[in-house]
């Protein structure tokens, strides 16, 4: 079985992430992340075919990715996405909920479908833009503490309580 | 006149439904935009409602960049005065966000509604729902002291209900419970259709400890007058509005009326 991710981003700038980025202003943090952007990130669990397999199927449901407004690629821990300015570090923090209904969803219909898929996994990553010359530990610290609302004040893009965050680089 | 304000934010869509209904219950309400703390500030409420519909598009989480602004400060500082906060919806997240509700640590955030879920049904939903307040709920929260402990029927409209609990929260939770899922008789039952969304405990509304704040996700506004109860639901409230002549339907109260009734009372008291 092969595990294969997608990033999926809107054509134009993405307003959730404008409002996100600044919200985080609105938090007057010493080190704010200078960029923000938003994906999509599907995972399939391919039992046959791998990336050929969810190419077709991504051709096949437009509400996975909509061509008309949304573009889209294969997502490969360590490599830059589309639209990062490389004179920045770059962080990513996957979001996804415990209790997935989008996922168990997307599952039994693309199953039903006829598409050799285990299983599915939706969750949002949130990629961070930092000054290149910040310290990696710091901008782990940095990214995990804006994930997580833990109050009010601190953190934003996941409630605690119901979603999971990872850190993927 | 006791006054209440109902705050809109950028995306609310049930404000003015909600002042009318309680402008209808003898109570003064004015509406006032989230960027308006000034002018709320110099005219304080006795009471506040968030109403419902989508805040700031719910780009990142519903209620989330609500929950943010700088007038939850000011809703903050009311609902630690004591004073009566009610979030419908929308209002309900935003108070969940806010860590106003359940309020164990003000402003830390110990609850989540998260995506509706139950056994093969997820995604938006709108459709009425039968509720039965606690007891406890009945003599801690001014919105539900005027219940009696009957079964109401109020819709829902909403994606994200599930109200969701730390483990090691859970055995707190039960004291905070305003409102429950149940059938027309009201009896619970895990599991659609009567617990619509798989809200933990069959969880429709959710309290602080001093019982002043309620986020519930059903909208009593849309239940405020009996010719807005469809005649084909079951239960004591079907029988009233198929019985109902064209005068009753505009003079009986529906059954989300006695919310309101409670905050009212509860206000002259005061």
């Amino acid at each position: 079985m092969e595990n294969v991710k997608i990033a999926v981003r809107l054509i134009t700038p993405d307003p959730e992430a404008t409002t996100a980025l600044n919200a985080i202003k609105d938090m007057r943090l010493q080190l704010p992340p200078l960029k923000l952007h938003r994906y999509d990130l599907w995972q399939f669990d391919v039992s046959e075919g791998g990336e050929e397999t969810v190419g077709e199927l991504v051709n096949h449901f437009t509400d996975i990715v909509n061509p008309n407004k949304q573009s889209w690629s294969f997502y490969k821990e360590g490599n830059s996405l589309a639209g990062e300015n490389e004179e920045l570090k770059w962080i990513g923090v996957f979001v996804t909920d415990r209790k997935n209904s989008k996922s168990s969803n997307w599952t039994e219909l693309v199953r039903r479908r006829g598409f050799s898929i285990e299983s599915l996994n939706y969750g949002v990553l949130w990629r961070f833009g930092y000054l290149r010359d910040t310290d990696d530990s710091l901008v782990e610290k940095m990214a995990i503490d804006l994930a997580v609302s833990h109050s009010r004040t601190g953190g934003l893009l996941s409630n605690p309580v119901s979603q999971e965050v990872a850190v993927w680089n | 006149m006791a006054t209440v304000a109902v705050i809109r934010f950028p995306g609310s869509n049930c404000e003015f439904e909600t002042a009318r209904v309680l402008e209808a219950s003898g109570l003064s309400s004015t509406i006032y935009n989230w960027n308006e703390i000034q002018r709320l500030s110099e005219n304080r409420a006795d009471a506040y409602v968030l109403p419902g519909g989508f805040s700031f598009q719910d780009r990142v989480r519903a209620g989330v960049i609500a929950s943010r602004e700088d007038i939850m400060d000011f809703i903050f500082e009311e609902a630690l005065e004591g004073k009566p906060i009610l979030g419908i919806c929308n209002g309900a997240q935003i108070l969940v966000e806010a860590g106003l509700v359940p309020g164990w640590k003000p402003g830390f955030i110990q609850a989540a509604l998260s995506d509706n879920y139950t056994p093969g049904r997820s995604g938006y939903l709108s459709k009425w729902v039968y509720l039965k307040p606690t007891d406890n709920a009945i003599k801690k929260c001014p919105w539900l002291s005027a219940m009696n402990g009957e079964v109401i029927p109020i819709p829902i409209a909403h994606a994200e209900g599930r109200f969701v609990f730390r483990d090691e929260d859970l055995e707190k939770v039960e004291a905070h419970i305003g409102l429950t899922y149940c059938d027309e008789n009201g009896v619970p039952a895990d599991g659609w259709p009567v617990n619509p969304n798989g809200s933990i405990l069959n969880m429709a509304a959710l309290m602080n400890t001093e019982g002043n704040v309620l986020a519930m996700m059903p909208h009593p506004e849309r239940a405020f007058h009996l010719w807005q109860v469809p005649p084909v639901i079951e239960g004591k409230w079907g029988e009233i509005r198929r019985n109902a002549s064209i005068k009753d339907l505009d003079e009986i109260a529906g059954p989300g009326a006695v919310l309101f009734q409670g905050l009212y009372r509860y206000l002259e008291e005061k």
